[in-house]
C-alpha cells in the first residue's frame, strides 16, 4: 500500500498527508469508545471510515474538527495532526473553519437559503464578495439552477436531497482543506444519494474528503481508502479498534482479516 | 446520472488571507459574553438570599420589640406559638401585651387551602383525563387555554367576584353563610389553582406508554377501565406532586382571601366564618400606614418567614416528587433487557393451560361496563362545567355592574371622589409604563440567566466541582430553587421589595421600587421559560453553527435565540399578563392606598416618570372595590383589565404556536 503509487482517473493522489491520527484513544467518561488509532489520511483522497454500529467511527470523525468538545467528559489521548498541527493546539473556531463537517441528517439554519451560507462566511471574516461565494457554491453542488429565484426562501422547505447539497455548499463555501462527512445520504433518496456521491468524487480534486457510510456499495463507489473498524470487547467494555486500512480495492477484493472479510459479506453489523 | 461538471475554483480560492476572522478577538468577546451572563444569572441567588436575610433579621427584630413592649405582661417568645389570637394590630392597654398566636392566621391559611385542594384534585384530575382521552385534539388546542385562563385572572378580579357576587348568591341558599368568610375564598382559590393541577397531569398522562394502552385494550379493557386502572395508578405521583404545589399555592393566596374573608383574625375552625389567613395579614399590614420602625411593621416579616417557610417545604416536597416521577416515567419507556435467563415454555406448561382454559368462564355483564363508561365519561366532561361558568359569570356580573361607566370618559379621566367624575387614566397609564419597564429588565436579565444557566453552567460547575455527580446535583438544586421561586407567595415579593428598594435603597413608594419587585417576583418565571425555549433548540442545528466556525456565544446569539424566538417573546408576554394583574406585591410597596390622580409623566412633585408615585389597575380595582359605592367603578375596571390579559394572553398564544409549521426535524 505505498500511497505514491496510487493513482484513480486523471488526479494524482497521495501527494501528502492531510490528517495524522497517531494512537489516538477516545473516552466518554470512564467508558472507552474507540482505542489505539493510528492512520494516516492522505490529501486530496476520499477515505471511508466502515464498520458495526458502535465502533466508534463517529467519536473518530468528531475528534479531528473536535466537536467533542461540545461533550465536557470526553478524554482524548494521543495526537491528531492536521496539515503537521496539532489539533489541541489550533484554536477550535480557525479548526472548524478549515476543517468542514457535514452531518448524517440535513440541519440548514431555519433561515433563507442565502443566509445559510452567508452566515458562515461573516462570522469567519469573508474578505471577498459574499453574494458572489454564495453563488459559485451553490453552483458547485448543482443547486443554483434549482433555487435561483427563491434564494430567499426558507432553507427547510426544500427537499430532503437539495438540503443535504445546501448544508455541502454551506461547508464549501467557507473553503475548508479537509471535509467529514458523517453518513451524508443515510436519510436521503437514491437519486439524491447518487448525486451527492458524484460531488463526492469530484471534491477530492481542491478538498481532502473523510466520509462514514454504511453503504458498502457507496464505500467501492467513492473511496481510495478505506479504514476497516472493528468492535472488540475486553475487561467488560466494548469499544473500537482499527481492523483495516487499505486502498478501496485492496479492501475489497482481498481483505487482510477474517473481520472484515465477514463485514464485507455482510456477516455482522 | 450526469456528474455535476465542477467549475474551476481558481487559484487564489484557497488561501488563508481570505478570512478576517481573529480567533483572539472571537474568544475576548467570547469571555465577555460568558461572564456577563454569568453576573445576571447570580441575580436569582441574590434574590433568594436577599429573602431569607430579610426575614430573619427583622423576625428577630419583631420579637424584640413584642419582648421590649410586652416586658410587664410577661411576653416570650414561645407565645408564638402558644397564643390562640393575633393582635398585633392593636395598640394593647397598659399592662398588656399583644397576643401573637400565629397559629390563628394558619389555621385560617389551611382551611382555605384545604377546601382548595378538595376542589382541585378532583376537577384537575377529571380535566386531564378529559384533555387527554375524551376530546378531539383540535377541540383541545382551544378548550385547554380557556382551562387555564382562570389561573391567568388576576387575583383581585376573583376576591372582588367573590365579595359583591359569589357570597351573596349563596347566602340566598344558605342563609348562615357570613357576609366574610373562608368558605367562599377556599371555593375560588381552588378553582384559581386547578389549573396547576390539570398542567401537571396532563404532562404526567401524556409520558405514559402507549404501549401500556395496547397492552390494555389487547385485554378488553373499555377506556374507562384503562383510566382508571392503568393510567391514574400510573401517574399517582405525580398528582400527588401537584396537590402539594396546588396546596402550597393555595395556602399564599393573598387577594381573594383579602376580599372574601375579611381582615379579622380569629381562632376558629369554622369555615363559614370570617378569617385572616397569614398572606392577608401580611397584605394588611404592609398597607396599613405604619412607621417602618413600628412593631405592626415588622410583624410583616415575621409572619412572612412563616409562609415563607411553610410554602418553600411544601413547594420543595412537589417539586422534588414531580421530578422523581418524571425520572421514573422516562425509565418506563425503556425495557430492561434481560438475556438467556428465561426458558421457553414447555410442552407440560400448554398441556396444564390447555386443560384449565376449558374450564374458565367469563362473566359478561357488558351493560354494566357501558353504564360505568358512560358514568366516567360524564364526570369528565361536567369537571369543565365549574371553570367555564366561573368564566361566564365574571364577564357577565362585571360587565352588567360596570357597563354604565364604561365610555370614553373612563379612559380620559382620574380617580375622583364622585364616582360620576372617575376614571382609570392614571391607573391605566401607570400600569403600562410599569409592566413595560419591568419587560425590560426581564428580558435583559432573564435571557442572560437562562443563557447561562441552559449553556454554560454545566461547563462551569464542572470546571469547578471536577465531579460528575455534584455537577448534576448542583444543578438539580438550581433548578428546584427557581421553581420554588416562582412558586412563593407574590406578598413577600412585595415585603422584601418594600424592605430592600424603599426601606434600605431609598427610592420611595416609586414606580421604580414597583419596577423592580415585579421584576424580581416574576424573573424566575421567565428564566424557566426561556431555558426551555432554548432546550427546545435541536442539538443538530448547536453543531451546524459549530461546524461553521461559530463560537459558543456565536452560535447562542445568531442560531439559538433566532430559533427560539417564539417561545421567547411568549415567555416575555406571559411575564406581561402576570405583571399586569399582580396585586398583592404592589399593594405592599405602594403601602397606604390613596387618590392618585396623576400620570408618573405629570405628576405634581415633578419628580419625574422613575420616582414618581403611581397607581395601577388592579390597585384602583382593589380600592373600588372595598367601598360600596364606587363598586361599580370597580367592575369597569375590571372589565378593562380582563380585555388587556386576554389580548396578551391570546398573543402570547399566537406567537407559541406562530413557527410551528416550520419545526426542525431533529
Amino acid at each position: 500500500m505505498n500511497p505514491e503509487q496510487k493513482t484513480v482517473g486523471t488526479v494524482l493522489q497521495g501527494e501528502g498527508v492531510s490528517i495524522a491520527l497517531e494512537d489516538v484513544t477516545v473516552f466518554y467518561g470512564i467508558n472507552p469508545a474507540i482505542q489505539n488509532v493510528t492512520l494516516d489520511i492522505y490529501s486530496n483522497t476520499v477515505t471511508a471510515f466502515i464498520g458495526p454500529s458502535g465502533c466508534g467511527k463517529t467519536t473518530l470523525l468528531r475528534c479531528i474538527n473536535r466537536m467533542n468538545d461540545m461533550i465536557t467528559t470526553t478524554q482524548i489521548t494521543g495526537a491528531i495532526r492536521v496539515f503537521g498541527e496539532d489539533v489541541r493546539k489550533i484554536d477550535p473556531i480557525e479548526l472548524r473553519r478549515r476543517v468542514g463537517m457535514v452531518f448524517q441528517r440535513p440541519n440548514p439554519f431555519p433561515t433563507s437559503i442565502y443566509e445559510n451560507i452567508a452566515l458562515g462566511l461573516r462570522v469567519n471574516g469573508f474578505r471577498g464578495n459574499i453574494s458572489d461565494q454564495v453563488e459559485k457554491y451553490l453552483r458547485l453542488v448543482g443547486l443554483y439552477d434549482e433555487v435561483k429565484d427563491r434564494l430567499k426562501m426558507n432553507a427547510l422547505q426544500l427537499s430532503g436531497g437539495q438540503q443535504q447539497r445546501l448544508c455541502i455548499a454551506r461547508t464549501l463555501a467557507l473553503e475548508p482543506e479537509i471535509i467529514l462527512m458523517d453518513e451524508p445520504c443515510s436519510s436521503l433518496d437514491p437519486i439524491s444519494s447518487i448525486r451527492i456521491d458524484n460531488l463526492i468524487t469530484q471534491l477530492k480534486k481542491y478538498f481532502t474528503v473523510v466520509i462514514i457510510t454504511h453503504n458498502l456499495q457507496q464505500a467501492a463507489r467513492i473511496a481510495d481508502w478505506v479504514a476497516f473498524l472493528k468492535v472488540v470487547e475486553a475487561e467488560g467494555a466494548r469499544f473500537g479498534v482499527l481492523g483495516e486500512y487499505a486502498t478501496s480495492t485492496d479492501f475489497f477484493t482481498k481483505p487482510s482479516s477474517i473481520d472484515a472479510y465477514n463485514y464485507i459479506n455482510t456477516r455482522i453489523g | 446520472m450526469v456528474a455535476p461538471e465542477l467549475p474551476e475554483l481558481g487559484n487564489g480560492s484557497l488561501e488563508k488571507g481570505r478570512w478576517a476572522s481573529d480567533h483572539r478577538v472571537v474568544n475576548f468577546w467570547e469571555g465577555v459574553f460568558a461572564l456577563t451572563t454569568a453576573i445576571l444569572a447570580t441575580i436569582p441567588i441574590l434574590v433568594f438570599l436577599a429573602i431569607i436575610v430579610f426575614m430573619v433579621y427583622d423576625s428577630v427584630e419583631f420579637f424584640r420589640s413584642y419582648l421590649e413592649e410586652g416586658k410587664a405582661a410577661g411576653a416570650t417568645i414561645w407565645q408564638f406559638f402558644t397564643d390562640r389570637e393575633w393582635t398585633v394590630m392593636f395598640e394593647p392597654p397598659e399592662g398588656e401585651r399583644r397576643r401573637i398566636g400565629v397559629i390563628s392566621l394558619i389555621i385560617a391559611s389551611s382551611i382555605v387551602a384545604l377546601i382548595a385542594v378538595a376542589v382541585a384534585a378532583p376537577l384537575g384530575v377529571l380535566m386531564s383525563v378529559v384533555v387527554t382521552h375524551y376530546l378531539p385534539k383540535r377541540l383541545n388546542y382551544f378548550i385547554t387555554p380557556v382551562l387555564n385562563m382562570i389561573s391567568g385572572v388576576p387575583t383581585i378580579v376573583l376576591g372582588a367576584f367573590a365579595f359583591s357576587s359569589f357570597t351573596p348568591a349563596l347566602q340566598k341558599i344558605f342563609p348562615q353563610i357570613q357576609p366574610y368568610n373562608l368558605l367562599v375564598s377556599g371555593l375560588l382559590v381552588g378553582l384559581f389553582v386547578t389549573p396547576t393541577v390539570l398542567g401537571i397531569g396532563v404532562s404526567a398522562i401524556n409520558a405514559v406508554p402507549r404501549s401500556y394502552f395496547e397492552a390494555a385494550y389487547s385485554l378488553g379493557m373499555r377506556k374507562y377501565e384503562y383510566i382508571l386502572n392503568i393510567v391514574l395508578p400510573t401517574v399517582f405521583p405525580a398528582l400527588i406532586a401537584a396537590f402539594t404545589l396546588a396546596f402550597s399555592r393555595a395556602f399564599g393566596e393573598t387577594m381573594i382571601p383579602v376580599l372574601a374573608s375579611g381582615l379579622t383574625p380569629q381562632f376558629t375552625f369554622n369555615p363559614l366564618q370570617a378569617g385572616q389567613t397569614v398572606a392577608s395579614f401580611i397584605f394588611q399590614a404592609a398597607t396599613a400606614a405604619v412607621g417602618f420602625d413600628t412593631l405592626e411593621f415588622k410583624s410583616m416579616f415575621a409572619t412572612g418567614l412563616v409562609l415563607f417557610l411553610l410554602t418553600f417545604a411544601l413547594n420543595s416536597v412537589g417539586n422534588l416528587s414531580r421530578r422523581r416521577f418524571a425520572a421514573q416515567i422516562e425509565s418506563l419507556g425503556v425495557s430492561k433487557v434481560e438475556e438467556g435467563t428465561g426458558s421457553l415454555p414447555g410442552e407440560e406448561t400448554f398441556y396444564a393451560l390447555g386443560e384449565r382454559m376449558t374450564g374458565i368462564e367469563f362473566k359478561r355483564n357488558d351493560s354494566l361496563r357501558a353504564l360505568g363508561g358512560a358514568i366516567f365519561a360524564g364526570l369528565s366532561y361536567a369537571s369543565l362545567v365549574p371553570t367555564f361558568l366561573l368564566l361566564l359569570f365574571l364577564t357577565v356580573s362585571n360587565f352588567r355592574q360596570g357597563a354604565r361607566y364604561l365610555n370614553g370618559k373612563f379612559f380620559t379621566q382620574f380617580a375622583d371622589p364622585d364616582p360620576e367624575q372617575a376614571g382609570i387614566l392614571a391607573a391605566l397609564v401607570g400600569n403600562l409604563w410599569l409592566v413595560l419597564l419591568v419587560l425590560v429588565i426581564l428580558i435583559v436579565v432573564g435571557l442572560g440567566a437562562a443563557i447561562f444557566l441552559e449553556e454554560y453552567a454545566e461547563i462551569f460547575l464542572f470546571k469547578v466541582f471536577r465531579n460528575r455527580k455534584v455537577v448534576q446535583w448542583v444543578e438539580t438544586l438550581l433548578e428546584i430553587n427557581l421553581d420554588n421561586l416562582s412558586a412563593i407567595p407574590t406578598i413577600i415579593y412585595g415585603v422584601l421589595g418594600t424592605e430592600l428598594f424603599i426601606r434600605t435603597m431609598k427610592m420611595g413608594r416609586s414606580v421604580l421600587a414597583g419596577t423592580l419587585t415585579l421584576a424580581i417576583l416574576a424573573l424566575p418565571f421567565v428564566i424557566t421559560t426561556f431555558r426551555a425555549s432554548l432546550r427546545n433548540v435541536p442539538a443538530t442545528l448547536r453543531y451546524a453553527g459549530y461546524a461553521v466556525g461559530m463560537s459558543k456565544s456565536q452560535v447562542i446569539l445568531r442560531i439559538a435565540i433566532p430559533y427560539a424566538f417564539s417561545g421567547l417573546t411568549s415567555g416575555v408576554l406571559l411575564a406581561a399578563t402576570v405583571t399586569m394583574g399582580e396585586t398583592a406585591a404592589l399593594g405592599a410597596v405602594v403601602g397606604s392606598l390613596g387618590l392618585i390622580s396623576f400620570t408618573p409623566f405629570n405628576n405634581p412633585e415633578g419628580r419625574g416618570p422613575f420616582l414618581s408615585q403611581f397607581v395601577t389597575i388592579p390597585l384602583q380595582i382593589y380600592i373600588w372595590a372595598t367601598k360600596p359605592t364606587t363598586e361599580p367603578l370597580a367592575a369597569a375596571a375590571i372589565v378593562v383589565l380582563l380585555t388587556i390579559l386576554l389580548i396578551l394572553g391570546a398573543l402570547a398564544l399566537f406567537t407559541a404556536n406562530l413557527f410551528q409549521s416550520k419545526t426542525y426535524e431533529s
